[in-house]
């Protein structure tokens, strides 16, 4: 089955639902106890404005990082790199944070991400090129591209951007101007969870209501029917992933600007490749990932919680979370053979007795 | 006495290992027509049956076993999510290295409080070949080595010569150029491509088993490091030959053995330099020599 064919979505919900009660049957095997494990999950993940504060905060990156993946797919461009590039993203926000004391601070903040977008749009341009000048699928070099990007980012905090005490293998905090607000504290929550939304929003335009959406929508579906209708299916490409590239990198740059304040060399530690995951359960569709990103960034939320109330390992949740998308495929299936004897059954009653 | 070059390429022998028997497995399953991006995963589930296995046995051989059990578990489960459920070979790859990642972190993390916190595996022992290793120069590169390493030397003209130069091997590679004209002459597309990714499974549990029990005698979370997608691009690069494959692993070998080589001269280059230098090579390997390639027609499109 092609990527772009695309399911109803409520196999996403019966994929999700699935997973969450496997896994919580794994845990009870594990020997946790239910009432626990459920009044963790709940409390980590909306219990009270902190817990509420933190899924949102955590599905930030997610949201972005989802919205990358969706937009190359759309187009066929398979974007396994996200986790490179929002490592991209990262170090060329640290760069130019770190620069910016002294300016007004939207702009130092724009500056920021904008920063970012182009750190990850660069990591993805390699891909890109790889991809249409030299013939290289663009699924494996995106994979080999995130080893290197993060090699590189360890490197940079142990040398050219590691702090000035020298003490960590972490960057210097950017300046106080290039941060971005917070949004209700004590919870980490910070504006960028309100850009994420505008990413949101932005990709449902370009996808759908746009001539440009329509010709990348029109090249994922079919690289030659598209070509036939004039259209530059190599073109549509490339920006496809540019502009993945850039959506990852400033998942990366609100991590920074939002949260951290600093690079260090694990900072995407995985989201990159959660955000696949994110991206298919919302159906590729920008509204589907933003409710998507906000179930992950729940899960991972009590997961943290479970860990710290149930002593339940945190890899637990990376396991749910690849559960749902192996339900996701077997519920598709389900829905797909579904609809097809429904109309084989339709088409025999037509036929005259 | 050993000759100048004896030590380096006796190391890069050892460290193309995993990655060759990894690289050779997807080279026949992608022969079949499916793109196995789980390699990775089955490597690090190998990984780590092996060493749960050789710590419940207290036999390293054992260990070998279950590892390779557990890759060929792990291929099959991704056998039956495509060819079963018809699911995208790349979505299915990318749950499945998210699933064993996962997975993998969990069942370690059990391990060890039920151990008390060390989880130690009996290792592989090298085996010194009787007469062969008394060779100059190639029997302490080629002959010193755990088993694993033996299979390996044997497994991969074994590959070269079922794919092409058996009826079953045409068979196998018509069901990855085109599976519905495969089928149309009776070939069993599914079985065939089943029956690959065990095997497939099989070899990179066995890479993922030499990491862990003939290297560090231990497990430890994500060892596998992108190996198995080191694999991937060998697969590419060796244009889906087996014999090309293993001597492209053989070169990655080399380079991965030249860092320490570099560390020895006492030159100062950053380590992860060194750690990022396989995946640089391979990504300028692909630019190279991707356009000379030809990859099996039917790969990665489904059943047709």
């Amino acid at each position: 089955m092609k990527i772009t064919q695309l399911q109803p979505g409520w196999t996403a919900v019966a994929a999700l639902l699935a997973a969450v009660a496997a896994g919580s049957s794994v845990l009870f095997a594990a020997g946790a106890d239910p009432g626990d494990v459920l009044a963790a999950v709940v409390r980590g993940a909306f219990g009270d404005l902190y817990a509420v504060g933190e899924t949102l905060t955590r599905a930030t990156p997610l949201l972005l990082a989802g919205l990358a993946v969706a937009l190359g797919f759309r187009a066929g461009v398979l974007n396994i790199g996200a986790e490179g590039q929002i490592m991209a993203g990262a170090a060329a926000a640290v760069a130019v944070g770190l620069h910016m004391g002294g300016v007004p601070a939207p702009i130092a903040a724009a500056a920021t991400l904008a920063a970012a977008a182009c750190g990850g749009a660069a990591a993805a341009s390699v891909a890109a090129w790889l991809r249409y000048r030299r013939s290289v699928p663009e699924v494996l070099s995106t994979i080999l591209l995130n080893f290197v990007l993060l090699n590189l980012s360890s490197w940079l905090v142990r040398g050219p951007l590691q702090e000035a005490a020298r003490a960590y293998p972490q960057s210097d905090r950017i300046a106080a101007e290039a941060m971005l607000p917070q949004l209700a504290p004590p919870t980490r929550l910070h504006a960028g969870f309100l850009l994420a939304l505008a990413a949101a929003g932005c990709c449902y335009l370009l996808l759908f209501r746009t001539a440009l959406g329509l010709r990348l929508r029109a090249v994922g579906l079919g690289v030659q029917a598209a070509r036939f209708a004039g259209f530059e299916p190599a073109k549509v490409a490339f920006f496809a992933t540019s502009m993945s590239g850039a959506l990852a990198g400033t998942a990366g740059g609100v991590e920074v600007a939002g949260l951290t304040g600093r690079l260090y060399g694990d900072l995407s530690g995985g989201i990159g490749y959660v955000a696949i995951a994110v991206a298919l359960l919302g159906r590729l569709h920008p509204l589907g990932i933003v409710a998507a990103a906000i179930v992950f960034g729940a899960l991972e939320s009590s997961a943290a919680e479970m860990q710290r109330s149930a002593g339940v390992s945190a890899a637990v949740a990376q396991v749910i979370e690849a559960t749902a998308l192996m339900g996701l495929l077997a519920a598709d299936f389900a829905a797909k053979r579904a609809s097809r004897s429904g109309a084989t059954a339709e088409s025999a009653a037509e036929e005259p007795a | 006495m050993s000759l100048p070059l004896e030590q380096p390429a006796h190391l890069a022998v050892a460290l193309a290992t995993p990655i060759a028997l990894a690289a050779v497995g997807e080279t026949i399953v992608e022969s079949t027509g499916v793109l196995f991006l789980g390699l990775e995963g089955a490597m690090l589930v190998g990984a780590l049956g092996a060493v749960l296995g050789a710590h419940a046995s207290g036999s390293a051989a054992v260990g070998v076993f279950c590892g390779i059990a557990a890759g060929s578990i792990f291929a099959l489960l991704f056998a039956f999510l495509t060819l079963k459920l018809r699911a995208d070979d790349v979505i299915a790859g990318t749950a499945m290295n998210l699933l064993a990642a996962g997975g993998t972190a969990v069942a370690w993390r059990a391990a060890l409080s039920r151990a008390g916190g060390d989880v130690r595996a009996p290792g592989l022992e090298p085996l010194t070949v009787p007469l062969l290793s008394e060779i100059p120069f190639l029997g302490t590169v080629l002959f010193q080595h755990h088993a694993i390493t033996y299979a390996l030397i044997l497994v991969v003209p074994a590959a070269g010569i079922f794919l092409f130069r058996t009826s079953a091997g045409l068979r196998w590679r018509a069901a990855g150029e085109s599976p519905l004209a495969a089928a149309s002459l009776g070939i069993a597309t599914i079985s065939v491509r089943a029956r690959a990714l065990g095997i497939c499974g099989a070899l990179a549990g066995a890479g993922g088993a030499c990491l862990s029990i003939a290297d560090t005698r231990t497990f430890v979370e994500g060892m596998t490091a992108g190996r198995g997608f080191l694999a991937l691009a060998l697969v590419i690069f060796g244009n889906h030959r087996p014999g090309w494959v293993g001597s492209a692993a053989l070169l990655f070998g080399g380079a991965l053995a030249a860092q320490y080589g570099f560390a020895a001269a006492g030159w100062n280059v950053a380590p992860e330099a060194f750690r990022a230098l396989p995946y640089v090579l391979s990504l300028a390997v692909l630019a190279l020599f991707v356009g000379k390639r030809r990859a099996p027609s039917g790969l990665g499109q489904g059943l047709g």
